[in-house]
């Protein structure tokens, strides 16, 4: 590449980004229209930037972040008309920096939660992504979502599994989570999946979970809010009363309900 | 035991100031001796016309000595001019030379003469003038060499020949002198691995090969191939102070010896001197090659000798259906990237081989490198994957039970460059049920050089425990043993690309074979990542140059060591 090609790059990826994140609404809806346009793509990310999009992000999300982390509406709805954008999406790497960056948009409209799901269908390639999208994005609808996928047979079992312990795991101190584990436990959820979902919201055992280069871990309990608090004893009555768990685990959710009723000073 | 010293004193010449006769030249004769020993041949009348040289024969007027114990050597000499009635005597010179011993031309006066002579040292089995710094003397003590120059100058010298390559930034206490720094040369840095360098491109590994012996008939069928310098170990000094010693990769001043330990046998291939030689094993076990500089032991470097296993592979390159969903590698990448594995996992003794079965299975077709196959998936499946499920797809379509199975998939949902899925139990068994199982080494110096590494002046090394990874083996699969590697490596075809790849390969292999990571997560004590250290190995040394540092660059992370060589070949996958 060129000095003077590289210098027009950047100073592109300057602009859209400043414009992003200004308060003008209608330089949002510029962005989002600029980064639909074939030459503006394709000055922002070369052909190699796309072969290598797997090990270093392309450089539009940048411009998806600027937007998504904006909190004004425009810049929201501007981001979310994205979602729908046939040139835009019709490449996997762009789709999935629009998956990624999304997590930022809250309360999620209803297109960005119908964009969520038709990225989140079995072996498409997002639907991991979206997975972990869906709880960092934490919110009721991004939740709901999360619920109805757990409850899809369409995913497969052990997909769902892992979902739990790297992606549940890390929020299970959050309010909403718990009280959608519970309602799955009471409900939706396949019945040879509870004994896991209680195991990840109760126990913590890496050694049998994750493999070398897979890992994640769960936030202290101690930082859980009195709210999350209650969920979770909740959910431990509903885990000891209604699922079938081995002496292992209920020792688990017994350690941890009494636990729990220490910070709650019952 | 140190070299012998020794000196030559040589009378070189005699200048005649006075003749001492009152007509014509005189008839000088002198009397000399060297440490006590008479020097040279009184009877020889020489002819003394004033002011010219008396040139007195070098074969008669010098003598050696061996100043190994001696605290001085005095040096005599006497002239006497021939007379009717009585010699008269010209004067006598007597001098004492102690050490630290210095070459060097010497004179002295009486009132008729003016006496020249030589000191001369030996060094390196030659008398003569040196130049200023070459080391006469050389005594070992705490690790260092306490030398002397010809000069007379004394410096401290050390030389290290380091198991980690690249070398380390921290390295053992080397108890050298305070102050001004002395210069010294360092042989520290990686390698670059192309697939086409010789095998042993690594150098200083942690097993030197058995191979069969050069000049001999041709190997029966079975036997290792025939040394060369291409598949010899090759093993280097990694640093000497000061520069001025001035070393060469073939220094005769540097001379490697064997000493065995636990039954294992090796030979130098070419001459055992300098700053790298080539060593081949002829019998399994461990042996220390020592490093001895004019007679002092300077340096050893511990190693394993083994025969190089080699253990049975497939690959499989699993297309998804659209052009981003597809790994960039193609069999002659995977072939290039196989072979700078091999460079690494030459280190250990291991080298994988391509498996010629050729069944296969889950719609695999296979390509025309036998072992390799490639195979049509959903886009899911090699594409932004989940390998935190269980029965991760990836590494089980088309495996062959027994062998070890590699998956070239685009990319990873966590970002992984590539992931070990299905690890074997170790035959090292855990002490207790559910422990890992852990792995000793014992020797000087230590495994990687953890200290105590046993190198004065630091203390004596002593046992290093490595903790393993325990097997992890999906439902239904007890033969499976597989992981994958992402396109998220770079560029397959280019040098920087193929050796990402490759060290990928060599650190995810190396959990298969139930190591752990060397130095685990970010934290200040490099031990432990969010998980809780499960897969930490248990030690910190070497921060970032092993292969299996939890995420250092391809660049930096190239060395297997003993304790880890101990271990890969405990693992069901490598044949006993």
């Amino acid at each position: 590449m060129t000095e003077e090609r590289s210098e027009e790059r950047r100073r592109l990826l300057q602009s859209l980004k400043a414009d992003a994140r200004s308060d003008d609404p209608t330089l949002h809806a510029q962005v989002a229209k600029r980064v639909t346009d074939a030459e503006v793509l394709g000055t922002l990310d070369s052909e190699a930037d796309y072969a290598n999009a797997a090990t270093f992000r392309l450089r539009v999300s940048q411009v998806l972040e600027a937007l998504a982390t904006n909190p004004s509406p425009s810049a929201h709805d501007a981001f979310v008309s994205l979602t729908t954008d046939e040139a835009f999406i019709a490449d996997d790497d762009r789709t999935l920096a629009l998956v990624r960056t999304s997590q930022h948009i809250r309360p999620p409209p209803p297109p960005l939660v119908d964009f969520w799901d038709r990225y989140c269908q079995p072996e498409d390639g997002f639907t991991p992504t979206t997975i972990k999208v869906l709880l960092d994005n934490g919110t009721e609808p991004a939740i709901g979502l999360l619920e109805k996928k757990f409850a899809d047979p369409a995913h497969e079992d052990g997909e769902k599994v892992a979902w739990m312990r790297m992606d549940v795991l890390r929020h299970r101190n959050d309010v909403l989570v718990l009280q959608a584990s519970q309602r799955l436990l009471e409900g939706e959820l396949a019945e040879p999946l509870r004994p896991d979902l209680v195991e990840v919201l109760f126990d913590y055992k890496p050694e049998v979970w994750y493999r070398p280069a897979v890992s994640a871990s769960p936030p202290e309990l101690s930082t859980a809010s009195p709210a999350a608090l209650d969920a979770l004893h909740a959910l431990g009555i509903v885990a000891l009363t209604m699922v079938r768990l081995t002496d292992e685990q209920r020792a688990a959710v017994r350690l941890r309900l009494d636990q729990v009723e220490k910070l709650r000073g019952f | 035991m140190a070299d012998k010293l020794k000196l030559k004193v040589t009378f070189k010449r005699v200048f005649v100031k006075k003749s001492s006769d009152w007509f014509g030249s005189g008839e000088f004769y002198f009397i000399a001796s060297v440490d006590g020993k008479t020097v040279g041949d009184k009877s020889h009348i020489f002819d003394a016309r004033e002011g010219a040289w008396i040139d007195l024969p070098a074969a008669k007027w010098s003598a050696e000595v061996d100043v190994t114990t001696k605290a001085q050597v005095v040096v005599r000499f006497n002239g006497k001019d021939q007379d009717t009635f009585f010699d008269e005597d010209l004067g006598s010179l007597a001098y004492a030379h102690k050490p630290a011993w210095k070459q060097g031309l010497y004179h002295g006066d009486t009132e008729y003469f003016r006496l020249e002579y030589t000191v001369e040292l030996l060094v390196d089995g030659k008398y003569g003038q040196h130049a200023p710094d070459a080391v006469f003397a050389c005594r070992a003590t705490n690790g260092n060499g306490a030398c002397t120059t010809v000069s007379g100058v004394p410096i401290v010298a050390r030389i290290e020949v380091h198991p980690v390559r690249p070398v380390p930034a921290a390295v053992p206490p080397r108890g050298l002198p305070a102050g001004q720094p002395v210069a010294a040369v360092e042989n520290k840095g990686g390698t670059v691995v192309n697939p086409t360098d010789p095998i042993n491109v690594i150098p200083n590994p942690s097993v030197i090969p058995i191979l069969s012996a050069p000049g001999g008939a041709a190997p029966a069928a079975g036997a290792p191939p025939v040394a060369d310098k291409t598949n010899c170990a090759r093993i280097e000094v990694t640093f000497y102070r000061p520069d001025t010693l001035k070393f060469t990769d073939t220094d005769p001043r540097l001379v490697w010896s064997v000493r065995p330990i636990a039954g294992g046998a090796v030979s130098f291939l070419g001459a055992p001197n300098g700053l790298k030689v080539w060593v081949y094993g002829t019998a399994a076990g461990e042996v220390a090659l020592e490093l001895r500089f004019r007679g002092e032991l300077m340096a050893t470097y511990r190693v394993l000798v083994m025969k190089v296993k080699q253990v049975p592979c497939r690959f499989n390159i699993l297309n998804g259906p659209t052009a981003n969903s597809k790994p960039r590698s193609t069999p002659a990448d995977i072939l290039n990237h196989l072979a700078i594995t091999n460079r690494y996992m030459r280190q250990i003794a291991l080298e994988l081989v391509l498996d010629t079965n050729p069944s296969h299975k889950d719609g695999a077709v296979p390509t025309t490198t036998p072992g390799i196959f490639r195979i049509s998936v959903a886009k899911g499946v090699t594409r932004n994957a989940n390998s935190g499920v269980a029965d991760f797809k990836a590494t089980r379509l088309n495996y062959r039970p027994g062998v070890m199975n590699f998956a070239y998939t685009h990319s990873d949902s966590g970002g992984a460059l590539g992931a070990a899925t299905d690890i074997p139990a170790s035959k090292v068994a855990p002490a207790a049920p559910g422990a890992r199982p852990r792995i000793s080494d014992s020797g000087t110096p230590s495994t990687s050089w953890i200290p105590p590494t046993g190198v004065a002046p630091d203390g004596a090394a002593g046992t290093v425990n490595m903790d393993l990874i325990a097997p992890i083996q999906r439902h239904g699969h007890p033969k499976l043993f597989a992981m994958f590697v992402c396109d998220s490596n770079g560029d397959p075809t280019t040098a920087a690309g193929m050796q990402n790849y490759a060290n990928t390969i060599s650190h995810e292999f190396g959990h298969i074979l139930n190591l752990g990571h060397r130095v685990e997560g970010p934290n200040a004590a490099g031990t432990g990542l969010v998980a809780g250290g499960i897969f930490f190995d248990g030690l910190t040394i070497p921060l970032t140059e092993n292969i299996m540092h939890w995420n250092g660059p391809a660049t930096l992370c190239q060395d297997f060591d003993i304790i880890q060589a101990r271990a890969v070949h405990q693992s069901p996958l490598v044949p006993p």
